[in-house]
């Protein structure tokens, strides 16, 4: 067989997708990196635009900013050059060269209320003294010590200062100096007034151009004097090395650089001098962050990039979607349709092959034999099972003609029938009996089917062989078992699952009162039960059978004529493998005579109680009055005796001398017979005593009590000599049992009294289910023919002058050992001793 | 004068010719004029409490020993020993039984009610000297022979 397998379709179909699935992606790959390129130019075309623009507004931002900035500066310079015009204007007045007052005081009121932007506005004397002053302050304000009043005082001309923060309020000054000249050129004081830095800053960086900037005042020592925003943090502070400072500092015209400002944020500055003119070193900067000028540039840059992202990822969409239409999906149809081929054609020709191998295994497999044989009927191939079942095998077979197996069971007709039918084309099917190789018979089931060629000409045949034996004997089985179920006298009927009845046996039939031909599934639970049973039967009964497989009790049935019959039921549910009912039996029993005969037996019994209460209470009765007799013997019956023995005495005495010899023998009889029956009334009621009342039922050690009777009975007999042999326990009550002791040892001593050497044996034993004991003496012994009356009351078998006695003793131990569920015996030879024995029940 | 002054015997019997026989043992020892015979239960009670016919009895006088039948009319034996026994005025006067009955309960019934002793009648005289002398009362009542005769 070869080796080489088609795989499953599962995984042809997965490689197959795969392999469409990464053309259809490399075409896709190619359709997005050409929408991609195709956006590339006008992309890279914005943002050089974009670039472009953001080099523009920076260049725009610098110039504004220098304007500003040399704005700035003339505008200081005007300031500047308006306070020392109006100082020297001040100087030529005479009222202020005087300083003559109130009038100095008042004008340079005026005057400082007027003039915006001045400090303050002083006249000094030559010592530095406030004379007068704009504004009311404290007098004897020193300017001493101020660089611009020493000068203004050494130079004899107008000075400026040096640009300061006045404390404490911490506002920049620029102080100017203006000399008041005697009319000898001397200096008799000094005009002073100073610039507010601050204000003025305060006033430019609320100015359009630069609103937003930071403005920023350095002097020559690179001290910030001012600054806008954030004045408290800066103001005061000596920076010389910070980048805007140096770049400040270097620039001694307007200029516009990028530098770092003090708080770390990168601006364009427009630094400009203040008061160049004037020898000055005053330096301005006016700042815009990089970010407010490249901001909206920036803004636009990536609205711009983002519109035209969205453009390329919607032409990107558009584009892959007509693609998917007018493209993909016809290539993927073609592609498909290329592998469909292929593989359906690859699928077919590996399904035929295995089919091929699957049959040819089947047919080695089959468990039914199979022959093939050409046309002529010569094998040509054989399986295992035929060999099995035939015994020859393959090797034996190939090449011979089936004739081989004929048994001679069946005559020629019946083969000729069978080719004609093979021969016509037509597949013949029968049972034969065949013989095997080794000589033995069997029954088959045979098909033997024609096979044709394509020409429709008969080729070879198909013999195909079943072994029916064992079905026929497991056939025959079913049917003697049927027969059995059919002819039980039990009622046996079988239903389907769905509780259709499907067989009822004879017995059954008979009870419900059907008809042999009657059909059984016709019949329900409801109309062969009475309502209570069916009630059990399908509440309790199947249920419990479905559950446990069995389910047993009491119902009944209901025959045709409508009578009730109880009957012991069991109801079996038979299961298939998987658990599920595949159908129910039931076997009844009628109990109709069994509950008959069970009534019967309890009245019986009842009957039976009933009479033996009625017959106890006659026995108690009975006892009753037998205890009464008993009574009334022992008293009124010994009475009158008592009297005659008691009379016959006072007569002897009274009379002695008047009665002869027979007189007194004659008495002496009258009293000893009246003592003999005194005797006699003594051991009848013994003996009545022990014929009823309860007996006790303890252990009694029977050699105490054998004691106890050899004690009181022996002292009379001196020549006897007792052997007591050991003698087992026996169950009882043991006053009575001592009794039958006392009598048959008291027996045994009276009867052996005249031997020459009387000798009494007691002894006993365990003998299985009974102690037997005994006691044998050496006496005068008895006819054995006689050896039943011994134990009857008033019985004797010697006379009373021979053996005086009343006849009562062994009458009591036969009723004292019978009562305790004994026997006794006897056994003896006239002179050769005799043996009295009793045994008692072990168990009693 | 108590014409019962000298009595020392009750005899309790219903039957005469037991009684006959008893009376005459008894004179056989010299007691016969001692002993008051009464023929039921009932008379011996009232002999004893000093009723009906006996009550002019001398309280102070009492009887040296009582013979007592069992089967009686009216008020058998038992009954009457278990009066005399109850009772603080006759408990310690001896009781002995004289019967034909040797059935165990009655012996047994006796001896709890406490009687002296118990004698059975066919062994009547030698047995009832037996017992009188083992009660120890032989000698007393003898002894009071010769008083009486004197």
């Amino acid at each position: 067989m070869p080796e080489t397998r088609t795989p499953p379709p599962a995984r042809t179909d997965a490689r197959r997708a795969s392999r469409l699935g990464r053309v259809m992606l490399d075409l896709r790959l190619r359709l997005v990196a050409l929408v991609l390129l195709s956006f590339g130019p006008p992309a890279a075309l914005l943002i050089t635009s974009e670039l472009q623009q953001r080099e523009h507004e920076l260049g725009n931002a610098r110039r504004e900013l220098t304007r500003a900035a040399a704005v700035a500066g003339a505008e200081f310079d005007a300031r500047l050059r308006s306070a020392q015009l109006l100082l020297a204007g001040l100087a030529n007045v005479a009222a202020i060269r005087s300083a003559q007052e109130p009038r100095c005081s008042a004008l340079l009121g005026e005057l400082f209320a007027r003039g915006a932007g001045l400090g303050g506005l002083f006249v000094l004397d030559r010592d530095g003294r406030t004379v007068c002053s704009a504004t009311p302050g404290p007098q004897g304000l020193s300017f001493a010590d101020r660089d611009y009043f020493k000068e203004t005082v050494a130079r004899r001309a107008p000075t400026i200062g040096v640009p300061l923060l006045a404390r404490p309020h911490g506002r920049a000054l620029l102080g100017l100096g203006h000399p008041l000249l005697g009319d000898a050129g001397e200096v008799r004081g000094v005009l002073v007034t100073s610039l507010d830095l601050a204000a003025f800053a305060e006033q430019l960086a609320a100015l359009d151009p630069v609103a937003g900037a930071a403005v920023t005042l350095i002097d020559a020592r690179g001290e910030i004097l001012f600054r806008y925003p954030d004045a408290e943090r800066w103001l005061g502070q000596r920076l010389p090395d910070a980048v805007l400072v140096r770049a400040a500092l270097a620039s001694t015209r307007g200029t516009a650089v990028e530098a770092r400002g003090l708080d770390a944020v990168d601006r364009v500055y427009a630094l400009a001098p203040l008061g160049a003119e004037t020898g000055q070193v005053l330096r301005l900067a006016l700042g815009v962050a990089r970010s407010d000028i490249d901001g909206p540039v920036n803004e636009i840059v990536r609205r711009d990039l983002a519109a035209i992202t969205l453009l390329a990822v919607l032409t990107l969409a558009a584009a892959l979607l007509i693609a998917q239409r007018s493209v993909h999906a016809p290539a993927q149809r073609v592609l498909e349709v290329a592998h469909g081929e292929r593989e359906r054609v690859q699928a077919e020709l590996a399904l035929r092959e295995e089919r091929m191998q699957l049959q040819a295994a089947a047919l080695s497999a089959a468990a039914n034999g199979i022959v093939i044989t050409d046309r002529d009927g010569t094998i040509r191939w054989v399986n295992a099972a035929f060999s099995r079942l035939t015994g020859y095998s393959a090797d034996e077979a190939i090449g011979r003609n089936p004739r081989i197996l004929k048994s001679g069971q069946h005559d020629a007709a019946f083969y000729a029938g069978l080719y004609r039918t093979v021969l016509c084309g037509e597949v013949w099917r029968g049972e034969m009996v065949n013989r095997r190789k080794d000589g033995s018979r069997y029954t088959e089931d045979q098909t033997i089917t024609p096979v044709r060629s394509d020409s429709g000409e008969i080729t070879h045949f198909i013999a195909i062989k079943q072994d029916v034996s064992e079905r026929k004997t497991l056939q025959q089985q079913r049917e003697r078992l049927a027969a059995i179920v059919e002819a039980s006298p039990c009622f046996v009927a079988t239903a389907d699952a769905a509780g259709t009845v499907r067989y009822y046996n004879a017995a059954a039939r008979r009870m419900l009162g059907l008809a042999d031909d009657a059909d059984p599934a016709q019949v329900r639970i409801a109309d062969t039960h009475p309502a209570w049973a069916a009630e059990r039967v399908l509440g309790e009964g199947i249920p419990a059978a479905v559950r446990d497989g069995i389910w047993t009790g009491e119902t009944a049935f209901l025959a045709r004529d409508g009578r009730e019959f109880p009957v012991w039921q069991a109801i079996l549910a038979h299961k298939a493998a998987n658990g599920g009912v595949e159908f129910m039996s039931t076997i009844a029993l009628d109990l109709s005579s069994i509950k008959q005969a069970e009534s019967q037996l309890r009245n019986l019994n009842a009957e039976l109680e009933q009479r033996v209460a009625q017959r106890t209470r006659q026995i108690e009765t009975t006892n009753q009055e037998l205890e009464s007799f008993s009574y009334s013997v022992s008293h009124d019956l010994r009475a009158p005796l008592r009297a005659v023995d008691g009379y016959a005495r006072m007569l002897e005495e009274d009379y002695a001398a008047a009665l002869d010899q027979e007189a007194r023998r004659l008495i002496a009889v009258v009293r000893a017979e009246s003592g003999r029956m005194s005797a006699m009334i003594d051991d009848l009621l013994t003996f009545s005593r022990t014929g009823h009342g309860l007996i006790a039922n303890g252990a009694v050690d029977m050699m105490v009590a054998a004691r106890e009777a050899i004690a009181q009975t022996s002292p009379a007999y001196p020549a006897a000599c007792v052997v007591l042999e050991d003698l087992p326990d026996a169950p009882g009550d043991r006053m009575l049992l001592r009794q039958v002791w006392v009598n048959l040892i008291g027996n045994a001593l009276k009867y052996s009294s005249k031997a020459a050497a009387p000798r009494i044996e007691i002894g006993g034993r365990t003998d299985g289910a009974e102690n037997r004991y005994w006691v044998r003496d050496n006496g005068a012994g008895f006819d054995p023919r006689y050896a039943d009356q011994l134990f009857g009351v008033f019985r004797r078998l010697h006379g009373e002058t021979e053996f005086p006695g009343t006849g009562v003793g062994l009458a009591i131990v036969r009723r004292v050992v019978t009562r305790h569920g004994g026997r006794v015996w006897a056994e003896g030879k006239p002179g050769a001793g005799a043996c009295f024995g009793f045994a008692l029940p072990r168990g009693h | 004068m108590d014409i019962y002054q000298q009595i020392e015997i009750l005899l309790v019997e219903d039957n005469p010719r037991d009684a006959e026989m008893t009376l005459r043992s008894l004179q056989k020892h010299n007691f016969a004029n001692q002993v008051h015979w009464v023929k039921d239960g009932a008379e011996a009670l009232d002999f004893m409490f000093r009723e009906g016919g006996y009550a002019e009895r001398d309280p102070n006088h009492s009887l040296r020993l009582v013979l007592l039948d069992i089967k009686m009319p009216k008020v058998d034996g038992i009954e009457v020993l278990r009066r005399l026994k109850g009772d603080e005025r006759t408990r310690m006067t001896p009781v002995v039984i004289m019967t034909s009955s040797n059935e165990e309960r009655d012996v047994v019934e006796s001896y709890r009610l406490g009687v002296n002793s118990y004698v059975v009648k066919p062994v009547l005289f030698e047995a009832l000297i037996d017992t009188v002398t083992g009660l120890g009362l032989y000698w007393m009542l003898a002894n009071r022979v010769p008083q009486g005769k004197a």
